[in-house]
């Protein structure tokens, strides 16, 4: 298992790289008055005629293995440079927008998998029951309605007509003292420093202004763990080593419980990594419809914009989660299912 | 009937399923019993419904699916087809045990082998898993199992076929079952392997003076292990005989066409026979005897009328109108091709 997870992480960094060349090969297109907003750390860098030296400095009229070894000093060094569209550099709008999206991915993914699982096993447990037939019409729901459509519904009822759930992730009470330097920020996440700063208004008011787009941001999520749990659940039960478990006299929540759900968690697991993946594909629109101030709603204005720094940094973070999130799959994999350990 | 040593009693047994297609008799009216120490077989092709019996009789019949429409299983006194489902749960695996044909489905791929014993006796034995997991290794080695103490941390992936139908032994013994039931055990092993697992379950069983149900459809492995023997078509039990009347005087023209398929290196024959046809489905059971669309020597009664199960010599019965004329008639057999 420790060598397992150790090849993993071994392989990490040649996946990265990887990844920055994709990237840096797709800005190849760009001119080098295009591509320079992507090294200039402030704009008053380019005045007087500083263009054309800073284009020397950087070697974007250089061959192009030359100019992705000085883009990766660059991006090594934390310099991702100046976001056209939030005026500021994009190593700084990263920092200070990635936390909210993880905020919102995290709590929207966490109870997807707990809940999302437990109801799939119900549902199976009930083959053809009432719950059952229930959970699938709540699933096709989910499947049917687009997020945005789902987004929209959601703030016109509760925040267009009820008022109780407000777009953006803080009140401006609430962010004032965020944002201000008595408030600490341990890990970025609204919610959390909030508690351990001992401030359970902005904790409060922070949870009011996550439930609408965790909600729209998971419903698909809910209802496709839950569908394939389900499926998989009927599978595993109907296999022979269920048949043995039974004979064996074991009760039927051991057999449940322990047999069939192990073996259904393989499929579950896979999909429930990639939905956290795309989830965060997913808060685009989101974010942009409940104007919270995250990587999503930062992607759509920079893509809009022609920022191409604010693009390449997007895509940079989203490889780097994808990395990550398909290692954590990896080897949650391997821990369910010991035949995967070998290979 | 109140025979002192008797285990296992079935009586005018039906298994019934629900199919998408409508309702089929899978099993209808099967007799047999089981005495103490006493290995029965149950012979038949694939589809006769000998698993479905040994299902049956553990009531492990897809829920459902599976139903139990008339008919008794009597084990040391008790009705099991009557007991509620809790009762029923300390009868499997404690009294009676089930082995199944391909050990690496019928073992959780994600559990050790040993994991999937000690919980067994830990569930049965009331041991704690300290004692649990010494138990197992002790049984592993009882089976054969080179190394237990390592082998009991192995997933059944790591083993090979002969050692996971080993641990599998291991396990449905462990709790010292009064009856197994051991459906094809050998079926997905190779010879020499299978010689091997048939001896093990014979010392084992004889260990433990436990009784044995035996199916298969490979009458060589009947004639080593049962002492008596059923043999089954299209859901009957067909002939019914001690092992060494029934080889010497099969008297149902099904037993007679198995026996002649099976090469003999005593007599030697250009083409080995066969039975010809397919088992009929059990949507389209002929009317009449069930063996009719097969059987050479039907005549106008066999089309019209089942026949009842005949006392052939005491002891031995067969479900043929002709059973009386059957070793003059099995001298001529025609063949399938």
């Amino acid at each position: 298992m420790a060598s397992f997870i150790i090849r993993r992480i071994l392989l990490l960094p040649v996946t990265l790289l990887g990844l920055t060349f994709l990237i840096f090969f797709f800005t190849s297109f760009l001119s080098p008055y295009q591509l320079l907003s992507a090294y200039v750390q402030d704009p008053r860098q380019l005045q007087g005629g500083n263009v054309e030296k800073l284009i020397d400095k950087y070697g974007l009229r250089e061959n192009f293995m030359i100019r992705y070894g000085k883009w990766l000093g660059q991006i090594s060094h934390g310099n991702l440079g100046w976001s056209l569209s939030l005026n500021e550099p994009v190593s700084v709008v990263i920092e200070q927008r990635f936390p909210a999206t993880l905020e919102l991915t995290i709590y929207a993914i966490i109870p997807v998998i707990f809940v999302g699982i437990w109801l799939g096993v119900v549902a199976s447990v009930h083959h053809n029951g009432v719950i059952d037939q229930i959970l699938r019409v709540f699933a096709l729901l989910g499947y049917s309605i687009p997020a945005f459509v789902l987004g929209l519904l959601i703030l016109f009822i509760f925040y267009g007509v009820l008022g109780w759930l407000p777009p953006g992730r803080l009140d401006q009470w609430a962010q004032m003292i965020f944002f201000s330097k008595n408030f600490h920020h341990y890990t970025g996440l609204a919610t959390i420093d909030a508690l351990l700063n001992g401030n359970i208004p902005i904790f409060l008011d922070a949870l009011k202004h996550l439930i609408s787009p965790i909600l729209t941001l998971s419903y698909l999520s809910w209802a496709g763990l839950l569908r394939i749990t389900r499926s998989s659940m009927l599978e595993s039960l109907g296999q022979d080593y269920i048949r043995t478990a039974r004979a064996k006299g074991l009760s039927e929540k051991m057999i449940v419980n322990k047999h069939a759900r192990r073996n259904a968690l393989i499929p579950a697991t896979t999909v429930a990594g990639l939905m956290f993946i795309g989830m965060l594909g997913g808060v685009i629109i989101t974010e942009t419809i409940f104007n919270y101030p995250g990587i999503g709603s930062f992607a759509a204005q920079a893509a809009t914009q022609f920022d191409y720094a604010g693009i390449l940094g997007v895509a940079l973070v989203y490889g780097l989660v994808t990395i990550i999130g398909n290692l954590i799959v990896d080897i949650s994999y391997a821990m369910i299912d010991p035949r995967v350990r070998l290979g | 009937m109140a025979n002192e040593n008797m285990l296992l009693q079935v009586k005018n047994l039906h298994t019934i399923f629900h199919t998408e297609d409508g309702t089929v008799e899978a099993i209808g009216g099967v007799d047999f019993e089981v005495k103490e120490g006493e290995t029965l077989g149950i012979v038949g092709e694939s589809g006769c419904g000998k698993s479905v019996t040994s299902l049956s009789v553990m009531r492990l019949l897809p829920k459902g699916i599976g139903e139990i429409p008339q008919g008794e299983v009597i084990y040391k006194g008790k009705n099991l087809l009557k007991l509620p489902e809790k009762e029923m749960r300390k009868i499997r695996g404690k009294e009676i045990a089930m082995i199944f044909q391909e050990p690496m489905t019928a073992l959780n791929p994600v559990y050790t082998v040993g994991d999937q014993l000690v919980e067994m006796v830990e569930l049965h034995l009331g041991m704690n898993k300290k004692e649990a997991y010494d138990y197992a290794i002790k049984m592993f080695e009882k089976v054969g199992i080179p190394m237990p103490e390592k082998r009991i941390y192995s997933y059944p992936h790591e083993l090979s076929g002969g050692l996971r139908q080993r641990a599998m032994i291991a396990m449905m013994m462990s709790c010292n079952p009064s009856l197994l039931i051991a459906d094809e055990p050998t079926t997905a092993l190779d010879v020499t392997i299978q010689a091997q697992v048939l001896d093990l379950m014979r010392a084992l069983l004889k260990e433990y003076n436990s009784s044995l149900i035996m199916i298969t459809h490979d009458l060589g492995v009947i004639a080593e292990m049962a002492e008596r023997v059923a043999v089954m078509y299209a859901g009957r039990i067909v002939e019914y005989a001690d092992i060494i009347p029934l080889f010497k005087k099969p008297s149902h023209p099904y037993t007679v066409g198995l026996m002649r398929s099976i090469p003999r290196p005593d007599v030697e024959v250009d083409r080995l026979d066969s039975i010809k046809g397919v088992v009929p489905d059990l949507f389209h059971m002929p009317k009449g005897c069930r063996f009719n669309t097969r059987c050479p020597y039907t005549t106008d009664k066999c089309f019209e009328e089942e026949p009842p199960l005949f006392e052939v010599e005491p002891g031995h019965f067969s479900r043929c109108w002709r059973y009386a004329e059957m070793e003059e008639l099995s001298k001529h057999w025609e063949s399938g091709e």
